[in-house]
């Protein structure tokens, strides 16, 4: 099977100077992931704060140099690419930032900040600028687009400047796209219409696309595929309805579990989670990362590290014992 | 007159707080009115900037100096503590009676301080505690929230996320308070540790029999606590109901929107958005505020505002639609 992007054992490590003559300790946020994704495809990544989500999107989209592993996009080895090639790649992958007060540029005019990925790429003159702006501004539904284009960022709501950041990134019509907690940071009311307004482009357009998220509620409506992070590792990956019923990894099913549904009886019960926090990416946990909060762990799992494996059809789970979890 | 009943613990009527801004007046708690049984849970929800954190602050009595207006009334076991003046409100209140965890309080907590001070200043300084008595009482607190009292030498950077939050909670209760507010008491953390705050505040209600108000926007983390549900809209209450009314059958258009956008994990359903975005508290829209996004609007809807209107159920609603 061809993928557009295909990720090999990436690692992006973050190199932390005490001073100068003390060694340097590195912050493991990417470690040995390796993901693929079909044309049109989207893909969900969850984990909780810190497991290494924006750091594994800027790394895809080469923000950040890997320091091991391999990103092949669209069958070329994109993962050292430096200086023009690099700016080849970026017009064909884009990402979508999380805050959307501070993605934006606030003394440039929606217009402006539009036509700068088009400036910088050198593409077309004035008027068929002007044609792709407006026509940009139409598709993320931010109208009458002469008046949206002529305003300046802090004269828009939060889900029309997400809005903005939808049609900067669309507007260089790439074929890979990385959101990362596109609407975290919007009205709860606001959120999922956003969610659909880029479902229905990328679906429209074709885009392959990673959805960057904590909130795996949202997930199964806007992705195919489900991949788990937790402390820089993908845990657990299958199709959609697959993770969420019938979740093997124990950190998956403790994930479930602890996702509150709006459900009155919820009050009257008491949860089983697992105690404890995500651990610190400087000195993870030796074998499975999770296994200091695990239910399930036995001495092989603080020896050695579990390898993503595929349990059932299109199933892959990272645990000893996922065999196991899969019979109950 | 509000009836007041003896398991009633406190409760609002026309609470009402202004601010005065360089763009106008910010009407951000509105003649809201509101109960709170003992032993219960009510839940205040709202979008961003709906007046939640507003109310808590009006109900705490923690103002602003910008304040144009703060009126109402507020009984605490049947006395309208609004005529308190601010020290007779610190002494037979805040902290005894009413305490409050407040929004963000976990990343502001002192860094220069070691724990166990941190959570006995309060008492040193408006209790006027004895230092080794407000330590005492401050090592029992902490056990109080699963933390080791030994942790009471420690400092805010050697903890996590879930044990800060669990400190915040600590410092709300050291003075046993019968009621605590909580504020976004979860926003920050990541779900399984905002599952575990949940089931110690769960634990902490049964066993010190406390009474809460818990303000979040998430729907869905409302239900792990909530009794009563309260809606907030543009600084109003549009509706309150029982929690089990409120999930199962919601009666308010705006409630109804609200809910139908809370994804569900387990059950395949059907979601939805509300059209366009809160207003802006300068200038709310006329009538009733919810109108301009509202799918059952009508004439009578943009040029008066709904009253409070008790409707079956004990749901309390204001919606021209009832
Ligand atoms: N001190 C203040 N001066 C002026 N306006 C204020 C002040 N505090 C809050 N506001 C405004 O009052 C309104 C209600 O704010 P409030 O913080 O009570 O909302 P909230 O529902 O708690 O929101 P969130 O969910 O974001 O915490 C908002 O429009 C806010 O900008
Ligand atoms: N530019 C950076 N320099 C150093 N450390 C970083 C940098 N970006 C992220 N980190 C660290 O890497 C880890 C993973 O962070 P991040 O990728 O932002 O996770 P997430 O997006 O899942 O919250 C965290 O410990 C974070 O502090
Ligand atoms: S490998 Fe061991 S510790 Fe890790 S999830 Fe599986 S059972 Fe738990
Ligand atoms: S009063 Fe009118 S506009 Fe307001 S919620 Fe009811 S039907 Fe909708
Ligand atoms: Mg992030
Ligand atoms: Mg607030």
């Amino acid at each position: 099977m061809s993928y557009l992007v295909d990720v090999e054992k990436l690692r992006t490590w973050f190199e932390v100077k005490r001073g100068i003559f003390s060694k340097p300790y590195y912050i493991r946020a990417v470690d040995e992931v390796s993901l693929n994704l079909k044309r049109g495809e989207a893909i969900a990544v969850v984990g909780e704060s810190g497991s290494g989500k924006t750091s594994l999107g800027k790394t895809l989209v080469r923000l950040y140099k890997p320091i091991g592993g391999k990103i092949i996009f669209n069958g070329k080895d994109v993962t050292n690419l430096e200086g023009k090639d690099l700016l080849w790649y970026r017009r064909q992958a884009q990402i979508i930032y999380q805050d959307p007060f501070s993605s934006l540029p606030p003394f440039f005019s929606i217009f402006r900040i539009l036509e700068e990925p088009l400036l910088i790429h050198k593409i077309g003159n004035e008027r068929e600028r002007r044609e792709m702006i407006f026509e940009a501004l139409k598709n993320v539904k931010l109208t009458p687009v002469e008046l949206m284009a002529s305003k300046y960022p802090h004269m828009l709501s939060g889900g029309q400047r997400q809005r903005v950041a939808i049609a900067r990134a669309l507007i260089l019509k790439p074929s890979f796209i990385v959101a990362d907690e596109p609407v975290s940071m919007l009205d709860a009311s606001v959120r999922i219409e956003i969610l659909f307004l880029l479902r229905e482009l990328q679906k429209n357009y074709g885009i392959s696309f990673i959805y960057i998220t904590h909130d795996l509620a949202t997930t199964r409506y806007f992705s195919e595929r489900i991949a788990i992070m937790y402390a820089g590792k993908v845990m657990e990956e299958a199709l959609s309805d697959e993770i969420i019923e019938r979740p093997i990894h124990p950190y998956t099913q403790a994930l479930l579990r602890a996702i509150p549904e709006p459900d009155p009886e919820n009050r009257k019960v008491i949860k089983e989670i697992p105690p404890g926090e995500p651990p610190d990416l400087v000195s993870p946990p030796s074998g499975c990362r999770f296994h200091p909060r695990c239910p399930y762990a036995m001495e092989i799992c603080k020896k050695e590290e579990p390898q993503l494996r595929e349990i059932s059809q299109n199933h892959f789970v990272a645990c000893h014992f996922a065999e196991n979890f899969l019979k109950k | 007159m509000m009836q007041v009943t003896s398991e009633e613990i406190l409760s609002g009527k026309d609470l009402t707080l202004y601010y005065r801004t360089r763009r106008g007046i910010v009407k951000a708690v509105d003649q809201i009115s509101f109960k709170l049984k003992q032993g219960k849970t009510l839940a205040i929800v709202g979008e961003s900037g709906s007046g939640k954190s507003s109310l808590a602050n009006a109900i705490y009595r923690i103002l602003p100096k910008n304040v144009e207006k703060y009126e109402g009334e507020v009984l605490l076991d049947g006395v309208d503590i609004m005529k308190y003046d601010e020290e007779e409100y610190r002494k037979k209140v805040r902290w005894k009676k009413i305490s409050m965890v407040f929004q963000g309080a976990m990343n502001s907590l002192n860094p220069v301080l070691s724990i166990g001070f941190q959570i006995a200043e309060p008492l040193i300084i408006h209790q006027g505690m004895q230092k080794d008595e407000a330590l005492k009482k401050a090592a029992e607190a902490l056990k109080t929230v699963g933390i080791h009292p030994s942790y009471i030498n420690r400092y805010p950077h050697q903890l996590s996320g879930g044990m800060k939050q669990r400190i915040v909670i600590a410092m709300a209760l050291v003075l046993t308070p019968h009621i605590v507010i909580l504020d976004e008491p979860t926003s920050a953390l990541d779900v399984i540790t905002q599952a575990n705050i949940m089931n110690l505040l769960k634990r902490l209600k049964k066993e010190l029999k406390l009474s809460y108000i818990f303000i979040t926007h998430d729907l869905a983390l409302t239900s792990e606590l909530a009794d009563t549900v309260a809606v907030m809209y543009a600084g109003k209450i549009v509706e309150t109901s029982s929690a089990d009314v409120f999930y199962r059958n919601p009666k308010h258009p705006y409630s109804k929107g609200l809910l139908e956008s809370v994804p569900a994990l387990k059950q395949k359903k059907k979601i939805n958005f509300i059209p366009g975005e809160p207003p802006d508290l300068v200038s709310p829209p006329s009538g009733c505020r919810f109108h301009p996004r509202c799918p059952y609007a009508m004439e009578i809807c943009k040029k008066e505002e709904p009253e409070n209107k008790e409707i079956e159920g004990g749901t309390t609603i204001s919606c021209w639609l009832y």
